[in-house]
Formats: structure tokens, C-alpha cells, sequence
């Protein structure tokens, strides 16, 4: 009996925790992707240096040319350089999160579809890319630690 | 007396523990270079089965190309499909690499290549920037994403 009541209790402490550890990855991922969504918001505004201070000191950024920009300094000038080029337009960009996922509670991974339009020597082109973000969590505040963008090729013979 | 004898035994610990940490760290930059020489290895070899060995169950590979490929059974699936072209990697020089840790079980590794391969007896040849977040799962090193963007001249 005793053996029965215990294992009871045993096995509903350890329910009560994996509840509570799902709880918490779920509330995790809910803060990261409003996280997200706020430092879109923020790059549609165009402002470079609140996007820039969504980066890690020594963060590394890759954009879809292969170009690197190594550091929060850095990645501040490049992205003012690119809003100088181009004002970001939310009638021309869209972002879907394929995944969010926790490498461990500080450090996370969120890989995105990125489709838009631009304007490249005259003529508008439609471009579509997959980025992978690596972020990490520092007293609490999540920072990229890698931003790097890929350019979907057309399939060969088109 | 006291306060030196703490202070020396307390300096000693400091160099052992600083020492473990430095011969772990050392280790792990081992571990991981040879995670990535596998995966050169297995691409060359053409051994799907090999290279996506080198990932976790729930990885994500995105290569050159820009496709999207989620979870090792899907990794080795698209690398049986792509070994069956007439690839031949003629050439591949790691041009600079640098290695973080995130945690102490995570990695966060990149690299610029530069690679000769010939695709259906065409040459190709350029640069590309590598990124490899790696895992520790079990005591081995694992690839939990993986990404390559061509360097546009």
C-alpha cells in the first residue's frame, strides 16, 4: 500500500514537472517570437541602431552576397549603409518563422523564409532567401550571435 | 599567516580550475575541427548515410543552393538524390575559421572556403561562407544547423 501511494506521488511530482518545464519552453518561445516580431517592426522603422542593438557585441552577420560584417559597431554602419540604399517597405518583405528552437534555455535558433521585392539597377526583381539566427540569452536578453542569409537559386535550366 | 596560506591555496585552485577549463576548451576545438573535416570527408566520399551522420535528429541544413532541408533522415535523403549527379570536389581550402562558445555545450563555428568542384563536367569554383552550430549531445559534438552562402564577386 505504502509502496502504491508513494509510487502515486512520485509519478505525479514528476508529471507536475515536465508540465511545468513545457510551460516554461512554451512561454520561452512565445517571448522570443514577440522578440522577433518587435525587431522586424523595428526594421521596417528603419532605425539602425535600435535593429544594431538586437546584436551581440561580437555578433557576425552574413548577408545573401556572402558579404561578412563582424561586430555590433560594424553591423550598425552596414545596416544604416543598406536603409541608405533602401528603405525597408512592408509591402515588399515578408518574413515566415520555419522554426524556433532551443539549443539549451539560453541559447536558441530560429531559421526563417524570407521573401520580398527590390529594385536592382532600374528593375524590380523578386527574391526569395532562408536565414538562420542564432541567438543567445545574456541577463535575460535574448542578442544574435549569427545572422546569415541564403538566396534560393532557381531550379537549374530555368 | 593564515591570510597568505588562504590566498596561495586559494591562487592554486584558481590555475587548476583555469587549467581543466583551458585542456576542455582545447579538446572541444579538436572535437569540433574533426566534426567539420567529417563532413568534407563524407561530401567528397559522396556517403550520404556518412555525412548525415554528423548532424542531430532535429537539424537544419541550408546549402549553397538556399533550399531549406529540416531533420537528419531528410539530410541524408536529399544527399542520396544529389550523390547520384556527376559531382567531383576538385579542390577545397579553408581560407579562415573562427570557433565560439555559446554555452559549454555549444559551439557556434564559421569558416570561409574556397572550392574547385566539377558538376556534369563543368568547372566550378568560388568562396563560400560556412556556419556550424554544433551541440554537445551525449558526450560527442553534433551539427544542429548548418548553412552556406556563396560569396558574390
Amino acid at each position: 500500500m505504502k509502496t502504491t501511494v508513494f509510487n502515486a506521488l512520485l509519478f505525479s511530482a514528476f508529471a507536475l514537472f515536465q508540465q511545468t518545464l513545457h510551460a516554461q519552453s512554451a512561454a520561452d518561445e512565445q517571448s522570443l517570437r514577440t522578440w522577433l516580431s518587435n525587431g522586424l517592426q523595428t526594421w521596417y522603422s528603419g532605425d539602425a541602431n535600435r535593429l544594431a542593438d538586437m546584436y551581440a557585441e561580437n555578433a557576425l552577420m552574413v548577408n545573401w552576397m556572402g558579404q561578412q560584417t563582424t561586430g555590433k559597431t560594424a553591423i550598425r554602419e552596414r545596416i544604416a549603409q543598406d536603409f541608405a540604399q533602401e528603405k525597408p517597405d512592408p509591402a515588399n518583405f515578408n518574413m515566415t518563422i520555419n522554426e524556433v528552437r532551443f539549443l539549451n534555455p539560453t541559447v536558441a535558433v530560429v531559421v526563417s523564409a524570407l521573401k520580398g521585392k527590390s529594385v536592382m539597377d532600374g528593375k524590380t526583381i523578386e527574391w526569395s532567401a532562408y536565414a538562420t539566427m542564432v541567438l543567445s540569452r545574456a541577463t535575460g536578453k535574448w542578442q544574435i550571435e549569427l545572422d546569415q542569409t541564403t538566396g534560393v537559386q532557381p531550379p537549374q535550366g530555368q | 599567516m593564515k591570510t597568505t596560506l588562504f590566498s596561495t591555496l586559494l591562487f592554486c585552485a584558481f590555475n587548476l580550475f583555469s587549467a581543466a577549463v583551458s585542456a576542455q576548451t582545447k579538446a572541444d576545438e579538436t572535437a569540433l575541427n574533426a566534426l567539420l573535416k567529417e563532413a568534407y570527408a563524407a561530401f567528397e566520399s559522396k556517403d550520404a548515410h556518412r555525412f548525415a551522420a554528423i548532424f542531430t535528429d532535429d537539424a537544419s541544413f541550408i546549402p549553397p543552393p538556399g533550399y531549406y532541408t529540416k531533420g537528419k533522415a531528410a539530410i541524408e535523403a536529399s544527399h542520396v538524390e544529389l550523390f547520384k549527379m556527376d559531382i567531383k570536389v576538385l579542390k577545397t581550402e579553408i581560407r579562415s575559421s573562427n570557433l565560439r562558445f555559446l554555452s559549454p555545450d555549444v559551439a557556434l563555428y564559421t569558416w570561409t572556403e574556397y572550392q574547385e568542384t566539377e558538376w556534369n563536367g563543368q568547372l566550378q569554383k568560388g568562396e563560400t561562407v560556412g556556419s556550424v552550430t554544433a551541440v554537445r549531445q551525449n558526450g560527442k559534438w553534433l551539427t544542429a544547423t548548418c548553412q552556406l552562402t556563396p560569396v558574390m564577386n
